[in-house]
């Protein structure tokens, strides 16, 4: 077997993808957060929910480097820890879109007709509510809670991804392998898993990184509004939320949960550009 | 030898928003065990309607078949259930397309798509499958089989590509291959060795092989039989031998007048006047009366019957009639 004949397909975006800069950037920021969710208990210097009046508001210092809330707990510790909430809400609720949407869209581009029809409508009157109002009534309904956020923001994220698996399905049955499987008697399942999805993946993968940037600031905005992760929890947008009563006497207090949410958000994106681009190469020109 | 394959008054429809597509409107043949049968025919006539069909793979919507039936060793696979058809796909009727390039699945590798297809009707091991899969692309002539089993398709050319279709449609011995145009998107030298390997595996095998092709020298040199397609229908049927020595029909005549040979000196190709009918409103009557030269007044009025007009030799024309 020579060196040559075992490359993967893979190899070849993943030769693209080292080249681009701000991929990389964005690379690395996202792995970054990640350590910081799964090591939270190992790297965070205080307890995030430990308060202690008498540091309120304490600026930025050696031993609390991005300074102290208004009860006075550590925010570099705070900020941590709320990457692994953000970073759960996250994975689950696009778990929970990508099961969804992926099969809706796979039924429908694959099987077209009526079926395909009565999905895309469907999915068409959830694209008419405006995302953040679907899941601020989700929420609203089923009440503000971590397992709620995370169903109302898979929720609200299912019509894009079935949107773009349809679209992916619809090209990829197009070719004659697809049809070369069902003449060698593949059955419908094994051809929609094993031919027409594994072929339709990268679109799929750039949504997904795309995604998890829209969820986080959907996250933190609710979270900001309240009805996303309660207090005392770290979470970055409820952070924000609090902390903005202190805007003028404090800005510190806001803003560095603000630039975690920014730096986290543009993270995401540059990967999911860079996918775009590594995965697509002829989308490029 | 009794015939493996009978296809009887076959009918297939497009339903569209523009009409309905009559793209098979009465086709019948029959292919006998371990024959060649060329189906030749212009663009568009429903040659690969006719293969699909046959494969019960007419994408429904739009495409339905009306009327007719196919007799396969003796069981009518029109009444067959998806799951009775299934498995006759690939173990006893097999198929080879036209572009090797789309043909194969680039996200696996062609050893395991092979294998993929022995293992999903025998439930070989996968392993054992790859050996066989192996041993299979050592006799439609791949070099280094052990090597290439572990090739991904972009890895190969579009000869090899094909080389490994045809490995994947003999894996199951099946009594019928269908080939739609195997070579029309090779090069001419690629071409001939596809062809002859056909012809080959064909002998070593026994199967029956249904060709599909344009392409009137290919049919030539590899058909027993042939019948010619015209517009949705069979328009003459026969032997090779007769059928290009002696052809009948006013269409088969213009097809072989239409190749250039390089022994006679002309500058203008011959040409067959008009064009191919729109199949949403065929000419009534002869469906290429609008073409034909020996035009007559019934030809406007009534589609001529598929009728021996010499043994083994039959034609759908008003002029061999009586």
């Amino acid at each position: 077997m020579t060196k040559e004949s075992t490359k993967r397909p893979a190899h070849a975006a993943w030769r693209r993808l080292k080249k681009n800069k701000i991929a990389i950037a964005g690379l690395f920021i996202v792995i970054l957060y990640v350590a910081c969710a799964i090591f939270a208990p190992h790297i965070s210097p205080h307890d995030p929910t430990k308060q202690s009046l008498a540091d309120s508001f304490l600026m930025p210092n050696a031993e609390h480097l991005l300074g102290c809330d208004e009860f006075g707990r550590d925010i570099l510790s705070r900020i941590i820890w709320g990457a692994r909430i953000s970073l759960l809400i996250q994975v689950s609720s696009v778990i929970v879109a990508l099961l969804v949407g992926i099969s809706l869209g796979a039924l429908g581009g694959y099987y077209g007709g009526k079926l395909d029809e009565l999905i895309m409508r469907f999915m068409d009157i959830l694209l008419a509510f405006p995302g953040m109002l679907l899941a601020l009534a989700i929420v609203a309904m089923l009440g503000p809670s971590v397992r709620n956020l995370i169903v109302a923001i898979g929720i609200y994220s299912v019509p894009q991804f079935a949107r773009i698996t349809r679209g992916a399905v619809l090209a990829v049955s197009a070719n004659e392998y697809v049809l070369g499987a069902k003449a060698i008697g593949e059955s419908d399942l094994s051809v929609i898993v094993r031919y027409v999805l594994p072929n339709a993946l990268s679109p799929i993968i750039v949504q997904t990184t795309l995604r998890m940037a829209t969820v986080l600031l959907t996250a933190s905005g609710l979270g900001f509004l309240g009805l996303g992760v309660q207090p005392p929890n770290p979470e970055w947008g409820t952070m924000l939320s609090s902390a903005r009563m202190y805007l003028r006497s404090a800005p510190h207090v806001a803003i560095f949960p603000g630039l975690a949410i920014m730096i986290t958000v543009l993270g995401f994106n540059f990967l999911g550009d860079g996918l775009q681009d590594a995965l697509n190469p002829r989308l490029k020109e | 030898m009794g015939s493996l394959l009978e296809v009887k008054d076959l009918a297939t429809y497009f339903y569209t928003d523009e009409g309905i597509i009559k793209a098979l409107d009465g086709v019948s043949f029959s292919i006998d065990e371990g024959e060649i049968l060329g189906l030749v025919g212009e663009t568009g006539c429903g040659k690969s309607v006719t293969a699909t069909s046959i494969m019960g793979l007419i994408p429904s919507p739009p495409g339905r078949i009306v009327r007719g039936s196919i007799l396969f060793n003796g069981r009518e696979l029109l009444s067959l259930s998806e799951r009775q058809m299934r498995s006759i796909r690939g173990r006893e009727i097999a198929m080879i397309f036209q572009d090797p390039a789309s043909s194969l699945n680039p996200v696996f590798r062609v050893g395991f798509q092979v294998a993929e297809a022995i293992w999903a009707h025998l439930k070989t091991p996968i392993r054992e499958a790859l050996l066989k899969a192996a041993e299979l692309f050592g006799r439609v002539n791949i070099p280094d089989p052990l090597a290439a089993i572990s090739r991904y398709p972009h890895q190969l050319s579009g000869g090899m590509k094909q080389r490994v279709m045809i490995a994947m449609a003999l894996s199951l011995n099946p009594k019928l291959l269908i080939a739609d145009e195997p070579t029309t998107a090779l090069d001419v030298s690629i071409q001939a060795q596809i062809l002859s390997l056909i012809k080959r595996l064909q002998r070593d095998y026994g199967s029956s092989v249904l060709l599909i092709s344009h392409d009137l020298g290919v049919i030539s040199t590899m058909a027993h039989r042939v019948a010619v397609m015209y517009s949705g229908l069979i328009v003459e049927e026969g032997r090779a031998e007769d059928l290009f020595q002696k052809p009948l029909h006013p269409y088969t005549q213009g097809l072989l007048a239409a190749i250039p040979r390089v022994d006679e000196d002309k500058s203008e190709l011959a040409v067959i006047e008009g064009t191919i009918p729109d199949l949403t409103n065929p000419p009534a009557g002869c469906r290429f009366h609008p073409r034909c030269p020996w035009v007559m007044k019934i030809c406007e009025a009534e589609r001529p019957p598929l009728k021996a007009v010499e043994p083994k030799h039959k034609v759908a024309c008003h002029a061999y009639a009586g």
